[in-house]
């Protein structure tokens, strides 16, 4: 395949005004990007709309970002923030008996596709370290977006014993990745 | 406005994970993002736990986004959709080009005022030089655009681990098949969903 642009030269192509490479980002990135608003947000509407918004966010700001980092975590994080944004304002609109969702503890087979890279691995290996409820509960939050209360329906857990569940797991999950 | 934020160092690592995790309500995110403005240790905490969790984001399922939403974005985008001039006009005589540029003269304005104003809200994303933005979107944090040093990769994540290296669709896909909780199939018009190319833009951003 043909060397393309990064994402990183493409976002400093985009702080200079060009609207070309904006679309580049939009063409490549936004079956993943839409996919992790989705995940937040289970609701094609008001994922794009938070599509949307995160590229004009990215219009103004693709010149704060600095393009010796990755400009896909980048991407992801505006994303992602933006999603969490709304789901915090809309609620309990959101569907959260998906059955899709959570329902099922996070499987290690799924955290593979985190393996495969020699970067993630060190985080892979460190999830595969958690009690899997606990672990379960930082996927749930970070990738569907869920809140403490929402993680204890789906865990059918005692909101306090979620809450510390998690800070516990984040202690740890931050040990084992900083050794 | 900070009261809620503690003060013994592993409380506050866990809060900023909690943070970057979004678990947290709307008003306590609210407070943590305010915070951040001032409180340089919980921000370079934050930009930590982003450079640790980024990753996870592979694990939600890619899905195509609505036909036509490009054509949205771009015309919502500062001056709206692109213009083309027309063809046979010297492009020094064109209205069209005058009046493009006026506006972009404006929008420029507009842009930077538009800034100052998004910034407002969602305070340190993207202002800082981090690994990933310290995106705090819900309180205003001007100032910590201005002084936000530039933070060292949190220890033990060493630059290369943050360079993300292609996974394919088709790898996330198989992940997410495989059933778990953290992926949902592809609805509505996915047909053609993942682009061959998946991974030919993911190449590290960061090469030392």
């Amino acid at each position: 395949m043909p060397a393309e642009p990064e994402i990183a030269e493409l976002l400093s192509r985009v702080a200079q005004g060009d609207r070309n490479a904006l679309r580049a980002v939009y063409q490549r990135q936004s079956t993943r990007l839409f996919g992790i608003a989705m995940a937040i947000l289970r609701d094609r509407n008001a994922a794009a709309d938070v599509l949307q918004d995160a590229f004009l966010r990215v219009w103004e700001r693709a010149g704060q970002f600095d393009p010796t980092r990755n400009g896909q975590y980048w991407l992801d994080a505006v994303v992602r923030y933006a999603a969490l944004d709304v789901a915090r304002t809309r609620g309990r609109e959101i569907p959260t008996d998906d059955p899709t969702l959570g329902d099922r503890p996070v499987e290690m087979d799924v955290l593979d596709a985190l393996e495969t890279e020699e970067d993630n691995a060190k985080l892979h290996r460190c999830l595969q370290g958690l009690e899997p409820k606990n672990r379960d509960a930082i996927v749930l939050g970070f990738v569907n977006g869920l809140s403490h209360p929402e993680i204890a329906v789906k865990l059918d857990l005692p909101l306090g014993t979620v809450k510390s569940w998690i800070r516990r797991g984040l202690i740890q999950l931050r040990e084992c990745m900083e050794q | 406005m900070t009261a809620h934020i503690p003060t013994d160092r592993l409380e506050r690592e866990a809060l900023a994970g909690e943070y970057v995790l979004g678990t947290l309500d709307a008003r306590m995110a609210r407070d943590v993002a305010a915070a951040l403005r001032s409180d340089d240790g919980l921000r370079r905490s934050v930009t930590a736990w982003e450079a640790r969790l980024a990753p996870l984001s592979r694990l939600a399922l890619p899905e195509a986004a609505p036909a036509g939403l490009w054509d949205r974005i771009e015309a919502g985008l500062p001056g709206g959709a692109s213009v083309a001039l027309p063809a046979k006009q010297a492009w020094f005589a064109s209205p069209k080009l005058w009046r493009a540029w006026a506006i972009g003269a404006s929008l420029a304005a507009a842009t930077f005022a538009g800034i100052a104003a998004l910034q407002a809200t969602h305070p340190t994303v993207m202002e800082a030089k981090l690994p990933v933005p310290a995106v705090t979107p819900l309180t205003p944090t001007p100032s910590a655009v201005a002084v936000a040093p530039e933070v060292p990769v949190a220890p033990g994540v060493a630059p290369s681990q943050l360079a993300t290296q292609p996974t394919p669709d088709s790898g996330i896909r198989s992940a997410a098949s495989s059933g778990g909780a953290a992926v949902r199939p592809a609805a509505g018009d996915a047909g053609g969903v993942l682009r061959p190319s998946g991974g030919s833009d993911d190449a590290p951003a960061i090469r030392h």
